[in-house]
């Protein structure tokens, strides 16, 4: 698992003034792993930077919310996801999605992840799991958080974290028992 | 489950699109300075408005052409010309006009100082 890299306290104090070295260097520091947890939930690279660029102009709007005593990484994820749900739910009030071609979708998704094997087998099967579990198993297993974060993000308590984590693993060895036969 | 673990620990991560970072840094610049740009705003309306409030009410009632008709009709190059030059000039440069110029002045240096924050990406 990744260790959740911590902030600079200083920083923070900074960036909630308004210094912008200091939130060029919060964005430098979160953008890839913002991007990348959209991408897995959007299937869609324009998308995903789309939300993670609207993801970071919130953090500045709303800067006079950070907590320097508090890991801004959840703040920021929170952000990510209730902007990912906004542009999901305006897509499907625009009935966008229907429109994508499934295959365009994968194709952009592969050239962004073209690893082969089990590795590709176990973004697949990821791919095709309950996107609650999903979306739990990204923060768990790609960003590092701990329950508690991950309830904070989503909202939800802490033993649903870790049922959904359990039953997203669960379902994942079913859609890969092949290769673990 | 073992193997499961092991490949969900090691999640790839895609490259961040080149121009993201260029481009959150630009909106929020623009963000910064907004207010800016609506101050400059104000200050150079309020300096058109007196400009022309000035040329209607004082230089085209007070016939303004027959000013300039007078300033050319003794443009020559010797003193009465010179002190032509003066009067006309303050004849011309009301009190009013100087004000506007003072108004732009103050929205020059504020807009420079202030444009002095924008922060060019590092990246």
């Amino acid at each position: 698992m990744q260790n959740i890299e911590k902030m600079d306290k200083d920083i923070l104090i900074r960036a909630k003034a308004g210094d912008l070295d200091a939130f060029e260097y919060i964005l430098s520091f979160y953008e890839k792993g913002v991007y990348n947890y959209c991408l897995r939930i959007l299937k869609n690279p324009h998308n995903a930077k789309d939300v993670t660029q609207e993801t970071f102009i919130k953090v500045y709007t709303h800067r006079k919310l950070i907590d320097p005593e508090k890991n801004i990484k959840t703040w920021i994820f929170t952000i990510a996801t209730n902007t990912t749900y906004d542009f999901l739910r305006s897509k499907k009030r625009k009935n966008e999605i229907s429109f994508e071609t499934e295959n365009e979708t994968i194709l952009a998704f592969k050239a962004y992840y073209p690893e082969e094997g089990l590795v590709s087998d176990v973004n697949k099967a990821l791919e095709q799991i309950n996107q609650e579990y999903k979306k739990v198993l990204l923060l768990f297993y790609q960003q590092g958080f701990q329950y508690q974060e991950i309830a904070e993000i989503l909202e939800m308590p802490i033993n649903t974290v870790k049922t959904h984590i359990s039953r997203g693993k669960e379902q994942l060895k079913d859609k890969l028992k092949n290769y673990l036969a | 489950m073992d193997k499961i673990d092991e490949q969900l620990n090691n999640f790839s991560q895609a490259e961040v699109p080149i121009g993201m970072h260029q481009f959150v840094m630009r909106r929020i610049n623009y963000k910064k300075l907004r207010p800016v740009f609506f101050i400059t705003f104000t200050l150079l309306m309020l300096n058109f408005i007196t400009i022309v409030w000035h040329i209607n009410t004082k230089l085209i009632d007070a016939e303004f052409t027959d000013i300039m008709k007078d300033f050319f009709e003794v443009f020559s190059f010797n003193f009465s010309f010179i002190k032509t030059i003066f009067e006309s000039f303050f004849e011309i440069i009301s009190p009013l006009l100087l004000f506007s110029a003072v108004l732009s002045m103050i929205g020059a240096i504020y807009t420079g100082k202030k444009m002095n924050f924008y922060h060019f990406s590092k990246i």
